[in-house]
């Protein structure tokens, strides 16, 4: 490519032209499609030539190539409704990765395309470290100050309100607070390529489903503050789990396979009380991950006897659990029986034979005699509320200690 | 960036110092940390070290949590404070912190806690305590994110998971330990 052509692209770029100019002159140049996307792959620039029946979406149907054909360069095959559409990618930055630059219709001969891909590539990184900056200093901002109002650093309501006021919040309104976390694998170290992926997609959906959602990041947890109109429990819990649960379905495929849990803090109306609802979310949430749930969303009012065990001492815990239900643990591991998984999965089926037989794969009067000999073990009677109730609290004591 | 206590358990000698100076620094009353000896089976072995435990400047502090006269903050760089101001000495907050950081004082009728001495982190200069120790077995650290520093959790020392403290130790190493006397 002539050097006239590379300081096009620049230009482009020093000028602030956009992403779509960029993308369009590639097009002019190659005479194939264009299609700039960031790390999740949502569109951000696009130009489909005249007569060209590619039709896309807000995320571009591809599996990322593995292995590059040379340097920076990917090839692979877009699935697209008329079949299959060859396609060579760049990516976009190299120390640190801002998106992908593809070039559809590119078959066998992509040669001649190189050098108008890696200027348009160098283009893009400009366009896209630029808007990145603007964002990061927005955000940094945002976050510091969600985190003055959550860490209680603000004199007083009114200058809450009167800083919310220049973000365009309402804060005189009752906001919901919810965290949320991707779920730890083992003690697998934090992957900060896949955090950031999922707080940018975050921000998009939420930006979209409910632009008046306040959203802010602390370490590992997104905030989110949603404002309410009523302070009835059943309406706001609701909201919550509507809100989680479409965040999760429009969130899974681009997670390679991980989850995330939410912990929601009880409804406060003045905003000044916000702090209080913080640290509850990330008690709910931090109790969730000790009892190895994925994929939740817990309520700290939902928490119950849990909310008065969690700050007891491992060693009160382990008591606890071996004088409730030591014998148990001692006569499954000696006889080699598992009387343990009846009981569990008896108080989890509510006390119902049938169900909790049924989930066992046993017959109910197999389930019967099970639960007689726990009886007898624990010399119990387990149609007794209050027994029943330690032996549901040290089950779950149980899962904490990671027993 | 977060702040936090680091302790050697190896290095520390349960002299108290750190007690002292801090008692010496804040005033009368009563120092705002404490050191406890800890004897017990560790893993099999038996081990004997002292924690000098003050406010852990947790991440999830209970006590900012259960006070419901809005008396603690927690700063920018993770220092919790307690605003005495405001504080009615309900006491809720000393009952809630599982390291028993905040201690009611019968003479003014409210709670005190470790602030990390933030006048002198402000000007740096190290909190009084770590200054004062002898064996450099307390220390202050600026714990960023992705970057982890020794254990968060030694026997002795109450459950962490939930509060998340910014206390990391150094945990005692195996064999046994020879003191210089004279």
């Amino acid at each position: 490519m002539e050097p006239q052509k590379w300081y096009r692209f620049l230009e482009i770029a020093a000028a602030g032209k956009g992403l779509v100019a960029i993308a369009r002159l590639l097009a002019e140049v190659s005479g194939r499609p264009v299609v700039i996307c960031d790390l999740t792959l949502r569109i951000l620039a696009s130009q489909v030539l005249p007569g060209n029946t590619i039709k896309l979406g807000d995320y571009l149907p591809v599996e990322l190539p593995r292995e590059a054909v040379e340097g920076a360069f990917y090839r692979g095959r877009l699935q697209d409704a008329g079949g299959e559409l060859p396609f060579l990618m760049l990516t976009i930055g190299e120390v640190t990765l801002y998106g992908y630059l593809f070039l559809l219709d590119a078959g066998e001969d992509w040669e001649p395309y190189r050098e108008p891909l890696k200027a348009a590539a160098l283009a893009a990184m400009i366009e896209m470290s630029r808007s990145r900056i603007t964002q990061e200093i927005e955000r940094r901002y945002r976050n510091e100050f969600v985190q003055d109002i959550l860490y209680n650093n603000l004199p007083n309501r009114e200058a809450m309100v009167n800083r919310g006021h220049l973000w365009g919040w309402d804060l005189t309104r009752p906001h919901l607070l919810v965290i949320l976390s991707l779920d730890r694998q083992g003690q697998q170290e934090r992957d900060e390529t896949l955090w950031e992926r999922w707080r940018q997609l975050m921000h998009y959906h939420l930006k979209h489903q409910a632009p008046e959602i306040i959203l802010a990041d602390r370490s590992d947890q997104l905030i989110i503050l949603i404002p309410v109109a009523t302070d009835e429990a059943g309406v706001n819990k609701g909201k919550i789990a509507g809100l989680v649960k479409s965040l999760q379905k429009s969130t899974a495929a681009h997670l390679d396979g991980r989850t995330f849990s939410a912990g929601a803090g009880r409804f406060y109306e003045n905003v000044t009380d916000l702090y209080r609802a913080y640290q509850e979310a990330k008690v709910a949430l931090e109790i969730s991950r000790l009892l190895r749930r994925r994929g939740v969303l817990t309520f700290f009012d939902e928490l119950g006897v849990l909310r008065l065990i969690f700050n007891q001492g491992e060693q009160e815990l382990e008591d606890y659990y071996e004088e409730t239900l030591g014998a148990i643990q001692k006569y499954d591991a000696g006889h080699n029986t598992n009387l343990m998984e009846t009981l569990a999965t008896y108080l989890s089926a509510s006390g119902d034979y049938n169900r909790a037989a049924e989930e066992m794969f046993i017959h109910v009067n197999t389930l019967r005699y099970r639960l007689k000999k726990i009886e007898e073990l624990l010399g119990q009677d387990l149609r007794r509320i209050d027994v029943l109730v330690n032996l549901y609290t040290a089950l779950q004591v149980k899962v904490m200690l990671g027993r | 960036m977060r702040l936090g206590f680091f302790l050697d358990l190896n290095r520390c000698l349960g002299c108290r110092a750190c007690e002292g100076a801090c008692q010496n620094w804040k005033g009368p009353g009563f120092p705002r940390r404490l050191v406890r000896a800890f004897a017990g089976q560790v893993r099999g072995r038996w081990q004997e070290y002292y924690l000098s435990l003050a406010c852990n400047h947790c991440e999830n502090p209970e006590c900012f949590r259960v006070c419901p006269a809005r008396t603690y903050n927690k700063r920018r760089d993770g220092i919790v404070l307690h605003n005495s101001g405001r504080c009615s000495g309900c006491n809720r907050c000393v009952r809630a912190c599982p390291f028993g950081a905040p201690r009611y004082n019968l003479t003014t009728g409210k709670v005190e806690k470790c602030d990390l001495c933030v006048e002198r982190i402000d000007n740096g200069l190290a909190p009084a305590c770590v200054e004062a120790c002898p064996v450099k077995a307390l220390q202050v650290l600026q714990l960023d994110e992705g970057k982890e520093l020794g254990e968060r959790w030694v026997p002795g020392l109450a459950d962490v998971n939930i509060t998340q403290p910014t206390l990391r130790l150094k945990a005692p190493e195996e064999g046994e330990k020879f003191l210089l006397v004279g």
